[in-house]
């Protein structure tokens, strides 16, 4: 195995990735894949300090992440992918990371978006980089929890 | 006054706050948060837009989880003057109500935390 889950969900780390993930999958080690993030020391403790002890944690910038992701994949690391944004998904992808699917899990922000789904808000980068995705041939996998149902809500972005 | 905030997934915040008041009765400065309908950031914003007539008042915020997206957005806020409690129950807000005006801010949080622990009783 390595990556295990790539998820999209502007909540990065929080209880549905550790709990509701986590109870089917284990991974070793979460990347967070987020500029703002990784760009304050401050933020990326406080992103880091939700993790459960037995996981390991680490942030990157969108730039180097195709890099980690690919040296994880090699390593075999159980690993979780976690992105903010449909956009920071797809620059990973396009600049070489080996993701074939993407869980599209969170986006909660409602200001200026419209509701596909209860936890899925998109507005028009939204909708153009989800649908870039899956033009790089990525299978996106709308779903909050894994023991829910997946959505079919390409054709409504 | 110390002010109060309870920041929780869903509805639970608000049902809290309901379940609060008919215990203990009508109450001031202690109010309910969702995180429901935006980002981790904005929750953080609207948590800082509620202090921003005197980011200097004194504020407990009681999240639901340690680690979750409110506690998150409770610490990107950045108040000032202000202790997170995670894990709030009704014994740890009652005794927040009850014992707010008479222990100092910065003793309050651990009295707060004995006394919500001490409302779990496992028969």
């Amino acid at each position: 195995m390595s990556i295990i889950l790539s998820r999209i969900d502007d909540r990065l780390i929080h209880g549905q990735v550790t709990e509701g993930w986590g109870k089917f999958m284990k991974p070793d080690i979460i990347l967070v894949v987020s500029d703002a993030v990784a760009s304050c020391e401050w933020e990326s403790e406080i992103c880091l300090s939700a993790l459960p002890l037995t996981i390991k944690g680490m942030v990157v910038r969108v730039n180097d992440a195709p890099q980690v992701i690919n040296k994880l994949i090699a390593e075999n690391t159980n690993s979780y992918v976690l992105f903010e944004t449909p956009r920071d998904a797809y620059e990973v992808i396009k600049n070489g990371a080996k993701i074939s699917i993407i869980n599209v899990g969170g986006m909660h922000s409602v200001k200026g978006k419209r509701e596909i789904l209860d936890y899925l808000f998109v507005d028009e980068t939204d909708s153009v980089y989800l649908k870039a995705l899956r033009d790089e041939g990525i299978k996106l996998d709308f779903r909050d929890l894994p023991d829910h149902e997946s959505a079919d809500v390409l054709e409504k972005l | 006054m110390i002010h109060g905030m309870v920041i929780a997934h869903k509805k639970a915040a608000d049902a809290m706050l309901y379940a609060l008041e008919g215990i203990f009765g009508s109450f001031e400065n202690l109010r309910g948060l969702t995180n429901e309908g935006c980002s981790t950031k904005e929750l953080a914003d609207k948590i800082r837009e509620t202090y921003l007539f005197d980011l200097e008042t004194e504020v407990c915020i009681f999240v639901d989880v340690y680690g979750g997206s409110c506690w998150r957005a409770a610490k990107l806020a950045k108040l000032t003057r202000c202790h997170i409690l995670s894990g709030f129950n009704l014994p740890m807000l009652l005794s927040f109500l009850n014992k707010r005006a008479a222990i100092p801010f910065d003793e309050l949080p651990s009295v707060l935390e004995i006394d919500g622990k001490r409302g779990i009783i496992a028969e």
